[in-house]
């Protein structure tokens, strides 16, 4: 439990680090999950709770200063509560909704509280020119903020709280459990407003319904929507484009 | 040194951008990551200890916060800058602190609104809807577009940004090409999200009774002959006209409705 507990934190820390450097979205949920999933013996679980939370936090865009939902956090303790704990998917991702406001919180202290501090101490070598100590400070209070606003909480959530959560979801009657699964059924359809009000040319807001009809009237996968999207796509920047370009 | 900056010099600059938001501070922001960026050009230029901690301080006190991807397009116009004021010497560095305060809001929004705001989700869309259906090739699709992207836009950034110097973003806006690629990347994400919420939002009424004959008929079974999946379509629109009308706290909302779903399903509203 040791170990696995300490496994979780450190694929946290290094999606959260992932972030802060290369940012290749390692970060987001749908990787997290299925990573943790991996190392803990059943991907499966991963990758569904992982799905499932990114679509709830789909199009999450920092606005200033304001910290998000930590998905990281959020993918890695539930569904280490979902694996080891043995509770039900649904009701670890609706314990993930409650870390991903925490990890919020600790973004939150990592802008404010530790980045100051840091930033701070990279002034005096800054003014004397020395940019090795710059540098130094700059990736050693990354790696340590990290550690210590998002790697230990993961840990101590999954080492300390998996029996506390599984105790509290054996005393809960089957028929809550069912309310609770339902309910989180819904969510994704947050993720999907907020995408919506985040898109800026209002004017193709009508093709919401095609997509929607070619998908459930006409069954047509993901996929095949995706292409014959970019196709009307092509369509359009072709047929709105200058004339005289045709003759040039 | 009077030297131009070289290829391997832009390199360095990229490896050392990769550190642009490690550390960010609610008041100055990522004006320490984008000072480590610039070390290789500093190194460079003032070999001086005394003038290169000058010229450092400066960027360190000044805010600036911009998207840490389109960010890099700042920075390699930042270096053709450096450059310009140490071999020619006609720009200094007011002129070059105006032109990033100006650039880091238009970049800001470009890389928000086109990468965070509609690439990620639409890819994160598709790939979750291909990991529900058990696709374990799903994630990796998902990193391997991202990353891809990614290193499309920094490396662009970079090299094209260095090339084009500060007039690069007053061309690009010129040529009309990020009006066509905002309304291009629009058509994509408002259609595949049309399909998102008929595949992965999941809400059925429960409400039920007996006809004359004794069979249980269902409601929904109705509403299905009617327009399958409905409620999740009303569902999404009426979030969307909630969350572009009031500004609402998420986490708030998301309880809202996980507590709100579980008592209509205990109510036998929900099925």
């Amino acid at each position: 439990m040791f170990i696995k507990a300490l496994l979780v934190a450190l694929i946290v820390w290094l999606g959260q680090m992932d972030e802060m450097t290369l940012q290749f979205q390692t970060t987001r949920a749908i990787v997290t999950g299925p990573v943790v999933g991996l190392v803990l013996g059943d991907f499966q679980t991963g990758l569904q709770i992982g799905a499932a939370l990114e679509l709830m936090y789909l199009s999450n865009v920092i606005v200033g200063a304001a910290g998000i939902p930590d998905v990281t956090m959020a993918a890695g303790v539930s569904v280490a509560l979902a694996i080891l704990g043995g509770i039900p998917n649904e009701t670890a991702i609706s314990v993930g909704a409650v870390v991903a406001a925490f990890g919020q919180f600790m973004a939150t202290i990592r802008l404010s509280v530790l980045g100051v501090f840091f930033a701070r101490l990279a002034d005096k070598p800054a003014r004397e020119g020395d940019t090795k100590k710059v540098f130094a400070i700059d990736i050693f209070a990354s790696c340590f903020i990290h550690l210590l606003l998002f790697a230990l909480p993961t840990f101590i959530a999954v080492y300390y709280g998996t029996d506390l959560v599984v105790a509290a979801v054996e005393n809960m009657p089957v028929k809550y459990l069912t309310a609770i699964s339902k309910g989180a059924s819904l969510l994704a359809s947050i993720g999907f407003g907020m995408l919506l009000s985040m898109l800026t040319a209002k004017k193709f807001f009508p093709l919401v319904f095609i997509g929607f009809v070619l998908s459930a009237f006409a069954k047509i996968s993901t996929v095949g929507i995706v292409i014959i999207a970019v196709a009307i796509a092509v369509l359009y920047v072709a047929l709105t484009s200058k004339e005289e370009d045709e003759y040039e | 040194m009077n030297e131009k900056l070289t290829r391997k010099d832009l390199w360095n600059v990229y490896l050392h951008s990769l550190w642009f938001r490690a550390v960010n501070c609610s008041d100055r922001m990522q004006s320490l990551g984008l000072t480590v960026g610039l070390i290789p050009v500093f190194e460079k230029y003032y070999p001086d200890k005394e003038e290169r901690g000058q010229v450092m301080d400066k960027y360190m006190q000044e805010y600036f916060l911009t998207h840490p991807q389109t960010a890099f397009w700042i920075i390699g116009i930042i270096c053709s800058l450096e450059e310009r004021k140490n071999l020619v010497g006609d720009v200094d560095y007011n002129v070059i602190s105006g032109i990033k305060t100006a650039l880091m809001g238009p970049l800001a929004s470009i890389g928000d609104g086109l990468y965070n705001g509609t690439l990620r989700p639409i890819v994160a869309g598709i790939c979750c809807t291909l990991a529900l259906q058990g696709n374990g090739f799903a994630p990796i699709l998902f990193v391997l577009i991202m990353a891809a992207a990614n290193i499309a836009i920094r490396y662009s950034g970079i090299f094209v940004g260095y090339k084009l110097g500060a007039n690069a973003f007053e061309k690009l806006n010129e040529s009309g090409l990020m009006g066509k690629i905002v309304d291009a990347s629009n058509i994509v994400a408002y259609t595949v999200v049309g399909a998102f919420i008929a595949t992965n939002v999941a809400m059925s009424l429960g409400i039920h009774w007996t006809d004359s004959s004794g069979n249980v008929v269902t409601l929904q079974s109705s509403i299905d002959a009617i327009c399958p999946k409905l409620l999740p379509l009303l569902l999404t629109l009426g979030t969307y006209k909630l969350l572009s009308t009031k500004k609402i706290n998420m986490t708030l909302l998301i309880f809202a409705y996980m507590i709100g779903g579980a008592i209509l399903y205990l109510l036998g509203i929900l099925g």
